[in-house]
């Protein structure tokens, strides 16, 4: 009777695992496809056809222009100084890339 | 059969002998005791319990006392045939039981592991897990190529009811033509099959209004596809995979190993083809693939692309290539090609040929020998040679040949620093004349020319360098100013490269790091340097080479607010009959210009090369053709990697 019940146990927790693993699975390519739409988002491409179609036109030439240092200071002391916290805020998606590779890897 | 042996016992038969026989034969017979027989012989005679009973005592007795005679005659009567039959049977199961331990040793000594394994086969099923082919990003971690599940459409012919309706019907959804759904229909009406694609990787919306029909025998399954995102962009370098996701071309086959991963295996017990659950276990765990992060800029590449591609329809060119290099480190941020195909149309190509296609460089080769001739201190800037408006290799000889600058002139003092500004043929080929030509090959090889870069590139040419022994008459002048060698485009950025480079070549780099199975980053190793000139030498060629754009042939490289420093180069190119005319008597050009800036402490370096530009136009010199695409990529890098001028430049004096 134990052996049954340890069996009927297993067999309960293997199907759990099973379906953890298929929606591992599925999330994994939902992942995929979500960072494949946003890449194409980001498409050169399409980026230059949206903005001629909002009007913009490429720049065009290159001009230099030093700032007074005595104007630079006045702005700074205006707006406050920048948290350094905020600077060093990472947005490199390849960081967040890297944890998401390294949490899911490559389940069945 | 055995004989039976004679009777020599045999007596007369008395009555009580025969009764005891028969007893002895029917014990003997049934198998029973004699006791049985005593209660058989008592059940005869008894007509009652008494009588029986005493009958039964009697039998008892005669039983008793005639047991031994007559079981030893029984014995003896049937002696021979019990032995034979013992015998017999002994001999039978001998060989039985021979034959069980015979079959027991094939089975599970000599057969087993084939067995066991067929048994195994039989109810367990091994799955292989795919390993994810790593990703390709750009350097800020946009994706260029990436791997994702697709829904490619199959067959079981086997359970296609009418194999011609079913082909008609998925070629009209799937749009083939007429041949394609022909093949089809054959594909189905073969029963031999059990496996069979309509087409792979079809549209998610295509794909499930075919399978919504629920057309006996077809289905769908998930496969891993492998995209090209952004319309395709760094094809050049990235390369393809093949229909199964192995690399064919560019990186894909070069890291092709590296991005596949290791297949993982799985098994599962299943019964009649269904999984049992709880039974499944992981022989091996798949190992994704390492993912590259290449040193190409999706952006710029992009406008590099295209800037490349409007500038060789604009001058109805063969094609063309580009590339912008980090002046520092030798990473490519972009690079591109175009070629006009048969159908007279201009494309980007998905072959590297800036890595692959080798050419005479021209002018820009002027840049290594007045480097080399002022690094080996023979020269310098302001010396100032008599220059002749033309000169002739072995007169008088069938060798003979006579070169021109490119523009007509007496003979003309002309210092170092005009010879490159103006790009004299001659007056370089003085300068570079009294280094000697082993010297001048020596500074070549090692500004990169004749072998291959560290890239490793598939189908990277080497270009030719022959050795100075090697060269032949006019070869020993010519070389200096670009002809009798040969290199890629990128061999020649890189040459340059080493010259804004403060004299110290870097290899150049498509990859910059790799993200492994545990999602860390490696930056790859940085590329190879070796110095080929002294830094005061590359600063005086970065001076020299900021004339040549502020007052020589590439003025139409600069760029407002910033100095940049290049070399144009015009090459013509070798016809079918072996010289550099044609049969009509016109030739074709090789238009580049290769600079770099901020001139004094250059942070990029830029190649634009335009093949074939319309001989009839103005714009089919490196200074017309190639240095305007220069000054747009320029400013495209300057926006994009926010570069700023070097304190106090301001560029080219106004006028200049």
């Amino acid at each position: 009777m134990l052996v049954v019940v340890f069996q009927t146990r297993i067999a309960e927790t293997q199907l759990k695992i099973d379906k953890i693993e298929s929606q591992i699975a599925a999330e994994r390519d939902r992942y995929d496809a979500l960072r494949l739409e946003r890449s194409s988002l980001r498409e050169p491409a399409r980026l230059v056809a949206e903005a001629t179609a909002m009007g913009m036109i490429p720049g065009n030439g290159t001009d230099f222009v030093s700032v007074d240092p005595l104007t630079v200071a006045q702005v700074l002391v205006s707006t406050g100084g920048v948290d350094p916290a905020l600077l060093s805020v990472s947005h490199d998606p390849l960081v967040n890339y890297g944890a998401v590779k390294s949490t899911i890897g490559d389940r069945p | 059969m055995t004989p039976r042996k004679p009777a020599p016992t045999r007596t007369p038969r008395t009555a009580a002998s025969k009764r005891s026989a028969a007893t002895s034969r029917t014990s003997s017979r049934s198998g029973s005791s004699r006791s049985a027989s005593s209660r058989s012989a008592g059940s005869r005679s008894a007509s009652s319990r008494s009588t029986a009973s005493r009958a039964k005592k009697r039998s008892s007795v005669w039983s008793s006392r005639l047991e031994p005679r007559a079981a030893q005659e029984a014995r003896v009567w049937r002696s021979g045939t019990a032995r034979g039959r013992f015998r017999w049977f002994a001999g039978i199961a001998t060989c039985l039981f021979a034959l069980l331990i015979g079959w027991s040793v094939f089975v599970q000594v000599m057969n087993g592991g084939k067995l066991r394994a067929y048994g195994v086969a039989q109810r367990e099923s091994n799955i292989t897990i795919p390993a994810a082919r790593g990703t390709i990003f750009d350097r800020d971690g946009n994706e260029m190529a990436i791997t994702v599940p697709a829904l490619s459409l199959y067959a079981d012919p086997r359970a296609v009811l009418d194999p011609a309706a079913t082909a008609h019907v998925l070629g009209q959804m799937l749009g083939f033509d007429a041949a394609a759904e022909a093949e089809l229909a054959t594909k189905l009406a073969n029963q031999k099959q059990s496996f069979v694609y309509i087409q792979r990787f079809v549209n998610q919306d295509v794909a499930d209004a075919v399978l919504s029909l629920n057309l006996s025998g077809v289905n769908g399954v998930s496969e891993p596809k492998r995209v090209q995102v952004a319309g395709g962009l760094a094809t050049n370098i990235i390369g393809r995979t093949d229909p199964f996701g192995t690399g064919a071309t560019g990186l894909e086959l070069q890291y092709d190993k590296v991005l596949a991963g290791v297949d993982g295996e799985m098994v599962k017990q299943a019964a009649r083809g269904r999984s049992l659950p709880g039974t499944s276990h992981i022989l091996s765990q798949a190992r994704p693939g390492t993912d590259l992060v290449l040193t190409v800029d999706r952006s710029m590449q992009f406008q590099t692309e295209q800037a490349l591609l409007a500038r060789v329809n604009e001058l109805s060119a063969k094609g063309g290539n580009a590339i912008i290099l980090d002046t520092k480190t030798g990473e490519v941020l972009s690079i591109a090609s175009v070629r006009r195909g048969d159908d007279g149309v201009a494309a980007i190509t998905a072959g590297n040929l800036a890595a692959v296609e080798s050419y005479e460089p021209g002018s820009v080769a002027k840049v290594f020998s007045v480097s080399a001739a002022i690094d080996s201190g023979i020269t310098s800037p302001d010396r100032v040679y008599e220059v002749p408006g033309s000169h002739t290799f072995d007169p008088g000889t069938e060798f003979e040949y006579t070169i021109k600058d490119a523009y007509p002139h007496e003979l003309e003092p002309m210092t170092l620093r005009n010879i490159l500004i103006d790009s004299s043929n001659i007056g370089t080929m003085m300068a570079a004349g009294e280094l000697g030509s082993p010297k001048l090959h020596d500074y070549l090889a090692s500004f990169g020319f004749g072998k291959l870069s560290e890239l490793d590139f598939p189908g990277e040419s080497a270009g030719i360098l022959k050795a100075a022994v090697d060269w032949k008459g006019s070869q020993n002048g010519t070389i200096a100013y670009g002809y009798g060698f040969s290199s890629t485009s990128l061999q020649l950025i890189s040459a340059v490269n080493a010259v804004a480079n403060k004299g110290v070549y870097v290899s150049p780099k498509f990859v910059r790091a790799t993200i492994d199975e545990k999602g860390s980053k490696w930056e790859t190793p940085a590329g190879s340097t070796h110095r080929v000139i002294s830094e005061e030498s590359a600063a005086t060629m970065a001076d020299l080479l900021t004339g040549v754009v502020c007052e020589g042939t590439g003025t139409r490289a600069q760029v407002n607010g910033i100095s940049v420093a290049g070399k144009t180069g015009t090459g013509y190119k070798i016809q079918a009959n072996g010289t550099y005319k044609s049969d009509d008597g016109l030739r074709s050009y090789f238009a580049t210009f290769v600079g770099f800036f901020p001139s004094k402490d250059p942070q990029v370096t830029i190649l634009v090369s335009i093949d074939e530009p319309d001989r009839s136009s103005r714009d089919r010199f490196g200074g017309t053709a190639a240095a305007p695409v220069f000054a747009s990529l320029t400013q495209m890098a300057i926006h994009e990697l926010a570069i700023q001028p070097t304190p106090g430049d301001t560029g080219c004096p106004v006028g200049g």
